[in-house]
């Protein structure tokens, strides 16, 4: 009876018994296997021929495969570095500084351009007429055009334009600009770096327990207490009160011609500046558009809540249209912010020492193509990866309670 | 009927009609001054228009050199020099390209352009697009090429400018897109090895800069070769940049693809449609329908970026206006050959994106 029942499915439907589970080996799953197959052997063979051309090659060229050449002298200058370096130093200690350009250009680029993007963002929705179609010119514009005709055009219009060091162009704040870059006042802490990080985390743990008081009371009564301007308050008194003592002494460092050069402050250099203010703009119009795209998103009916409970335009936008707008943005902006970072090796057409700049002097100089790619795809593999994860944290993080998605 | 037919009729206005400065000045009231905050942001935008738009009216237009003006005027107006662009602009557009040979290159870019602009508005099948588009392909190849038809031989490598950055987008681009739905595929298919093959390539790819693979085409790609095998730049380029797109059109293929409907799917089924049936005529014409803003961007991104083989040595638009201002005597005006070169891409992207905007509001049935 079994075996009939296996060999007439029908039959067993009739009988109303469960259907017999599909067969191992059904010609779909064979033929499914068998192609599987073929790939995995054809990809085997294929890397098997890369490798056999790839040694031959350089066995040609007298190289073979090996990261040992990492831990000798690089021999050739960088055009900025973050940590100690000279021409004496090993490649890896090279590709570590161009891995720190490229980790400062993404960083400062990220910031600049987050913050000029939410406000054309922003703009964009304006009921300003003119404010609104300022903003949309301004996207429709920078999103056409290739980044690196933007960085191309600003680079040339820098080093071209500006003055001389002697002549330098002083911009509000005490910061001066020539075509040798940009020189910014920059605090320097000669006294008290420990009492400032002390005063620093316990201004901050005092300010999340008054963020919650607020919150609370909030909850309770419906009446929000000031929030920020306590504690803008409070640093500039904890502050005032340790230099005031002599515990902590903060100077601004300011950027002055001495001689033939400008000293003081932090320089800038014309290809870092052209780089991170070319990528901020470039980037910052695809930003404003997905921060439009967000906020004209969340329906208007809540904007007309918002203004009908009272709320100001500012504080409408801040309190109820940004916080569903973000939940639209985040994605899109999480893609925008890998892109960004992929696109800061354009460094390389001004010559600023990023990741693949140097990567592409070292493979010039030692012909080690292979070795030196698998660095670069790695670390940027790396970056890639902790920034998806940091995203997808932020997504279920800024996720409100009770919704999946 | 005839009751009906006066309500149809828009209704007469009988409101006196508002003299034309008060309507003006409501408008300006509703739309500038609204409020303290949005009054003050217009008189800011204003007083930023006030000082800018005459700075650059003056620079393009009134102080400018026009462009039957010569280098000698130039030197000493303060404006833009567009007599540049009658001394240098067959520099921009073909580069080093030879210089009797230049009506090849310019065809050929005629080629490519007149080939998108028919692929744009095309109404035939899948096979016929694809001709349309091989034919242009080969076109070029024999204008740019040479070597057969009496034309003579030119090197790759002197391939330059306006061809070339629409050579390397356009055909790139088409090649990468059927692989890149292939790989969207693949990485929906129950088959493992497939799967993993398919999210190996496209996070790969989509891990690393352009320019990194673009590296990778230069430095790498010729090692792969068999020992003696010479692959000039332009083919290792051309290859990896198909490798390249492809890799992000499967991203947003894979996005149509997660938006459909599996009844549909099972629907095809029952009707009796085989599996390959099914894909072709009931899920990819619909994936591909929710993919195309996504597919958009890409395609504008990937042209936009077609201009970074710069950095890898190719001669791309901006490659060739900084070998136009290389010369001693027009290298002031490298500002006139980039606005050029940014009003080709913005008219270009903003043509392209309009069109698939268009395409993705009305229903297409290929």
């Amino acid at each position: 009876m079994a075996a009939t029942s296996t060999a007439e499915p029908s039959a067993a439907l009739l009988a109303g018994r469960p259907p017999p589970r599909p067969a191992l080996f059904t010609r779909r799953r064979i033929r499914s296997a068998a192609w599987q197959t073929a790939l995995a052997v054809a990809l085997i063979a294929a890397g098997y021929f890369a490798h056999l051309n790839v040694t031959r090659n350089l066995a040609a060229s007298g190289v073979a495969i090996d990261f040992g050449f990492l831990t000798r002298e690089a021999g050739f200058d960088v055009s900025e570095q973050l940590v100690a370096y000279t021409p004496k130093d090993s490649y890896a200690r090279v590709l570590f500084v161009g891995f720190l350009n490229t980790v400062l250009l993404a960083a400062t680029t990220l910031a600049l351009a987050t913050a000029i993007g939410l406000a054309i963002g922003i703009a964009s929705t304006s009921r300003n007429w003119l404010v609104r179609n300022l903003a949309r010119i301004y996207i429709e514009l920078l999103r056409n055009l290739p980044k690196l005709l933007i960085l191309l055009a600003l680079y040339i219009a820098m080093v071209r334009g500006l003055p001389l060091v002697r002549a330098a162009w002083t911009l509000p704040g005490g910061a001066l600009l020539a075509n040798r870059g940009l020189y910014l006042p920059w605090p320097e802490i000669p006294v008290g770096t420990v009492a400032l990080s002390a005063i620093a985390v316990v201004w901050g743990a005092a300010t999340r327990i008054w963020a919650r008081v607020v919150k609370r009371h909030q909850d309770a009564t419906g009446v929000r207490r000031p929030l920020a301007l306590p504690a803008a308050l409070g640093l500039v008194l904890a502050t005032g009160f340790a230099s005031a003592a002599g515990l902590v002494e903060v100077r601004w460092s300011m950027p002055a011609l001495t001689g033939f050069n400008i000293t003081g402050g932090a320089h800038l250099t014309v290809q870092f500046t052209a780089l991170w203010v070319s990528l901020s703009i470039y980037h910052a119009s695809q930003i404003a558009e997905i921060v439009r795209g967000g906020i004209v998103s969340v329906d208007k009916g809540q904007r007309e809540a918002a203004a009908a409970l009272g709320l100001r335009p500012g504080r409408g936008l801040r309190l109820i249209v940004l916080p569903q707008a973000m939940r639209v943005i985040v994605p899109p902006l999480g893609n925008q912010y890998l892109n960004l970072i992929k696109n800061t090796s354009i460094a390389l057409a001004v010559g600023y020492s990023d990741l693949v700049g140097v990567m592409n002097t070292a493979v010039n100089q030692t012909f080690r193509p292979v070795e030196l790619m698998l660095v670069v795809m790695l670390v940027f593999l790396a970056i890639n990866l902790s920034i998806a994860a940091a995203l997808n944290w932020f997504a279920a993080w800024s996720r409100p309670p009770g919704k999946t998605a | 009927m005839t009751d009906i037919a006066p309500s149809l009729l828009p209704a007469a206005d009988t409101r006196p009609r508002r003299p034309r400065h008060v309507v003006v000045r409501e408008w300006a009231r509703a739309n500038l001054f609204d409020g303290p905050v949005n009054s003050l942001l217009t008189l800011v935008t204003v007083a930023f228009l006030v000082w800018f738009v005459p700075i650059a009216v003056r620079w393009l237009v009134i102080d400018a050199v026009g462009i039957g003006g010569d280098v000698a005027t130039c030197k000493t107006s303060g404006g833009a020099c567009w007599a540049f662009l009658r001394a240098k602009g067959d520099v921009i557009l073909t580069g080093t390209y030879p210089f009797d040979d230049r009506w090849r290159a310019q065809m050929a870019a005629v080629v490519t352009l007149v080939t998108v602009a028919v692929a744009l508005f095309w109404r035939g099948g899948f096979l016929s697009l694809s001709a349309l588009f091989f034919a242009g392909f080969l076109a070029n190849l024999v204008l740019l090429s040479g070597g057969v038809f009496g034309l003579s031989r030119i090197d790759a490598t002197r391939w330059n400018g306006l061809p070339l950055v629409l050579f390397l987008s356009v055909f790139t681009m088409v090649a990468a897109l059927p692989i890149g739905v292939a790989l969207a595929l693949a990485r929906k298919s129950q088959a493992v090895v497939i799967r993993m093959v398919a999210i190996a390539w496209i996070e790969a790819i989509r891990g690393i800069p352009m320019v990194a693979v673009l590296f990778a085409g230069v430095f790498i790609l010729p090692l792969l070769m068999p020992p003696g095998w010479h692959v000039s730049s332009m083919i290792s380029i051309f290859v990896v940049l198909t490798i390249f797109h492809a890799a992000y059109f499967a991203e947003d293929v894979r996005s149509g693809l997660d938006d459909f409907d599996r009844g549909q799917i099972e629907a095809a089924y029952s009707i009796g449609l085989t599996h390959r049936r099914t894909l072709r005529l009931v899920v990819l014409p619909q994936a591909l329908r929710t993919a195309l803003p996504a597919l958009t961007n890409s395609i504008i991104g990937g042209y936009k970026d077609t201009s970074l083989v710069a950095i890898v040595g190719l001669f791309d638009l901006m490659a060739t206006s900084r070998l136009a201002t290389a010369d001693v005597e027009w290298q002031a005006y490298s500002l006139e050959a980039n606005i050029v070169v940014g009003i080709f891409y913005l008219v270009t992207c903003v043509a392209v994106s309009e069109r698939f905007r268009r395409l993705a509001r009305i229903a297409p049935t290929n």
